[in-house]
């Protein structure tokens, strides 16, 4: 579960990214995050992950405030960035384990799971290569393998499914509703609202900073005149405010 | 033309212009601004403090080799040692520019596909890196011939033959390179190996490096007579006969250099021709082979390796705890790749090669003289290693000082993470754990330079083992100290927004400061070191007071990041 209470940040004295938003994204839940550009979806994300401070509010993962415990938050999380641009000298298995590493998976469960995720995703040939020389999508599954390796409570995903193959996709929206099958929490921001309506059981949509919409796609639907598409509600909704 | 000239600027302000990269700051938006003029103001100071430092010292040893050439009589013996050298020192820095503009760069794929003839993108290429040839050829030659003026009293003419000698001096070393480059590059494939054929052009720069310096040291000759004059004029006449091989070459620009009539200039005209030529030649050739070599080599396929992932795995998985893998991954980032590798690893190990190379081509060439330097020194070194003195822990501790500021492996350890360093703080893992495992390569790196140079002052002198053991220890704590100085300039403002790995450690302005804060501390222990001389306090007091101060300082350092928390990462958003 994450609970975000009253959450402001602000950058410098006059701009405020993130203004007083409070959300709660419950266990078992697929939660999407949706926004324009520069509306507040990656500031959100970098203080649920303790990437950046809050101004003010508190953030809760699993009742672990990042706050005041921040590596027991960030236990209870698996994070995928939108650019998998990370550490690409290393090759897949070595990025693996060294992630393994980091969140303490016990050796003899990785090279096993290891295993299975790789053929998953289909990566098992990749992973004697280096991170530099796989595509966009090859690097977007090794972070998310990554994540799925130490089996976290709540997985964080920035713009999961951009740059993934068909199957690769398919097979991500499946664990992610498997995850929430097991009671297990996931929260992602999109762009693609078709994906959001899919996958989604609640969605919130964040505009200026200020959380303007949070419930499931139907509710969202209410607020349509006769049959407006999602896409034109989406617009309305991010314009008018 | 115009468009020639378009694609240059264009490459050079994508290669990241030196002077805008020099006054443009970030503001809290991480939005690129012009800094504001007192900060511009400050930093074009210090840059020129430290161009002015180079030149300076450039100008002195000119002064005083142009000046003893002049009073020995060996004026043209010594421009015939001038001229190749200085070929060699830009060539050695062209290798580095040829590499990475003509056959490395990362907007190659964006020149391609466009409607630009490869006669524009070579052109582009050359101009960009003839730039940073002058700037180089700027503190590194000038300041020689300024001094060669002052020494010989040019007259108009010889003044102009200079200049002809300054514009047309980098395109010989940038053709021939080019050249060289190509050649390696046509035997396999660039864009598929960039990082083997970056390799090899490093070793090739090193290789350049190791002749100078050996040729030069090599060179010290017998005699018995005690007038330096004699001694001087002798070596100088031993290397240039050395050289007289290139004398077919050399003569032209040294006849440029000395004729003051219109020979001079004709001579020097030549020089300019033979420039020419070849930057013609490297068109021609470019033309056939230079875009086949960027494009062509795409198309060689080759196998996947094929290897045992299970094997590799458990291999692999065997180191567990966080702070190793940490650290294993830090070092693999910076072997793995050439421009760390030569950029980082190698100003230290080169330091220990060139010194090592210098000290045997000396002493070799001293003959038995050599056995006699080095039992002379003995016994000196021996009063300044002994329990007795205890300034020289102090002046030790600067030397540690000096030595840790020669990599820059702390002082950007974070902002080589580039644009993704966040993540790091997305991690369960204390703070304090992350930072020790950034500054332990560059702490081990330093460590093995100080020890080499440890155990060679120790068999030379023959040294108390429990004096050095008593004098190492201290020194290395001395040197996490220095390590975590550097990091922490890093982790408070890291410069992650770049473009290539070269710009990573190359436009770092942490890279200065951590090694001006080095030199900082190296100056407050030199200080130290010459009130000890007064104070008279022996080597135990001063292994205490620098052990103490050592201890003391790492204590406060880790407690403040303790403290800190997450927020040691401030700088990174």
């Amino acid at each position: 579960m994450i609970q975000i209470n009253g959450v402001t940040k602000n950058y410098g004295k006059e701009f405020k990214a993130v203004d007083n938003i409070t959300l709660e994204i419950k266990d078992g839940e697929i939660f999407g995050f949706l926004g324009p550009n520069g509306a507040g979806k990656t500031t959100t994300l970098k203080m649920i992950t303790g990437v950046t401070t809050l101004t003010a509010g508190d953030i809760l993962i699993n009742g672990k405030s990042i706050k005041t415990d921040d590596l027991g938050a960030k236990r209870e999380f698996g994070f995928v960035p939108d650019s998998p641009d990370v550490l690409l000298r290393l090759k897949g298995y070595e990025y693996l384990n060294f992630i393994a590493s980091i969140y303490g998976v016990p050796t003899e469960k990785r090279t096993a799971k290891i295993h299975e995720l790789a053929e998953r995703f289909e990566m098992l040939e990749a992973l004697n290569d280096r991170l530099q020389n796989y595509s966009h999508g090859m690097r977007q599954k090794i972070l998310i393998i990554g994540v799925l390796l130490h089996d976290p409570a709540v997985w964080i995903l920035d713009e999961p499914l951009t740059g993934l193959d068909p199957k690769s996709s398919f097979t991500l929206k499946e664990m992610m509703r498997e995850h929430a099958r097991n009671g297990k929490t996931v929260f992602f921001s999109t762009h693609v609202l078709e994906v959001a309506e899919k996958l989604c059981d609640r969605i919130a949509i964040i505009n200026h900073g200020k959380i303007i919409f949070v419930g499931t796609m139907d509710e969202l639907k209410k607020h349509s005149e006769g049959n407006q598409s999602l896409e034109s509600l989406f617009l309305e909704l991010t314009d008018h405010e | 033309m115009n468009r020639m000239f378009l694609v240059a600027k264009t490459m050079y302000k994508n290669s990241g212009d030196i002077f805008s990269s020099l006054t443009m700051g970030k503001n809290k938006g991480k939005r690129e601004v012009v800094m504001s003029p007192s900060k511009k103001a400050s930093v074009l100071l210090l840059v020129l403090f430290i161009v002015g430092s180079l030149f300076f010292s450039m100008y002195t040893t000119g002064s005083a080799l142009f000046g003893l050439a002049h009073d020995a009589g060996v004026m043209n013996e010594m421009l015939s040692i001038f001229i190749p050298v200085v070929l060699l020192m830009i060539g050695m820095f062209t290798l580095t520019l040829v590499t990475s503009f003509f056959f490395l760069s990362t907007d190659t794929n964006v020149f391609l596909p466009l409607p630009i003839k490869p006669e524009e993108i070579f052109f582009g290429r050359l101009i960009v890196s003839s730039i940073n040839a002058f700037l180089i050829e700027a503190v590194m030659v000038v300041p020689l011939l300024v001094a060669y003026n002052v020494v010989i009293g040019p007259n108009v003419l010889i003044i102009f033959n200079q200049i002809l000698f300054v514009v047309a001096l980098p395109f010989i070393p940038l053709s021939i390179t080019f050249l060289v480059a190509l050649a390696i590059g046509r035997i396999f494939n660039v864009a598929k190996h960039k990082e083997a054929f970056s390799i090899i052009m490093s070793s090739v720069a090193i290789l350049f490096i190791l002749v100078l310096e050996f040729g030069l040291s090599s060179t010290a000759v017998e005699t018995t007579t005690p007038d330096y004059l004699v001694i001087f004029a002798d070596s100088i006449r031993g290397t240039a006969s050395q050289l007289s091989f290139l004398e077919f070459f050399t003569s032209i620009p040294r006849a440029g250099l000395t004729d003051t009539t219109y020979v001079g200039t004709l001579n020097m005209l030549l020089f300019v021709l033979i420039s020419v030529a070849l930057v013609a030649l490297s068109i021609v050739i470019s033309k056939g082979f230079y875009m086949k070599t960027l494009i062509g080599n795409e198309d060689r396929g080759s196998k996947r390796k094929k290897s045992d992932i299970g094997k590799e795995l458990s291999s692999e998985t065997k180191t567990t705890r966080p702070y190793l893998n940490l650290v294993r991954s830090e070092w693999r980032g910076i072997v793995r790749s050439p421009t760390y590798i030569f950029n980082l690893l190698m100003p230290p190990v080169l330091v220990i090669v060139i010194m090592s190379f210098s000290m045997y081509g000396s002493l070799s060439a001293a003959g038995d003289e050599g056995t006699d330097i080095l039992a002379q020194i003995a016994p000196m070194l021996q009063g300044a290693f002994s329990f007795h003195e205890g300034s020289t822990t102090f002046f030790a501790g600067a030397a540690v000082m000096f030595i840790a500021s020669m990599t820059m492996i702390s002082s950007t350890a974070i902002s080589r993470e580039g644009k993704n360093a966040f993540l790091i703080k997305t991690w369960p893992i204390s703070p304090v754990i992350q930072m020790r495992a950034k500054l332990t390569i560059g702490t081990a790196i330093t460590a093995v330079l100080l020890f080499v140079g440890f155990v060679a002052v120790g068999i030379i002198a023959q040294l108390n083992p429990i004096y050095m053991l008593m004098s190492f220890i201290p020194l290395i704590i001395l040197l996490v100290v220095a390590n975590y100085a550097m990091l922490l300039v890093d982790a408070a403002h890291p410069f992650l927004d770049w473009e290539n790995e070269t710009a990573a450690v190359k436009q770092n302005k942490n890279g200065l400061w951590g090694m001006l804060i080095c030199w900082g501390i190296g100056i407050v222990f030199g200080g130290l070191g010459f009130l000890s001389l007064f104070a008279r306090i022996n080597a135990i007091w001063s292994f205490l007071i620098v052990t103490a101060a050592a201890v003391a300082l790492l204590l406060w350092i880790e407690g403040s990041i303790k403290k800190k928390g997450p927020a040691v990462f401030k700088g990174i958003q």
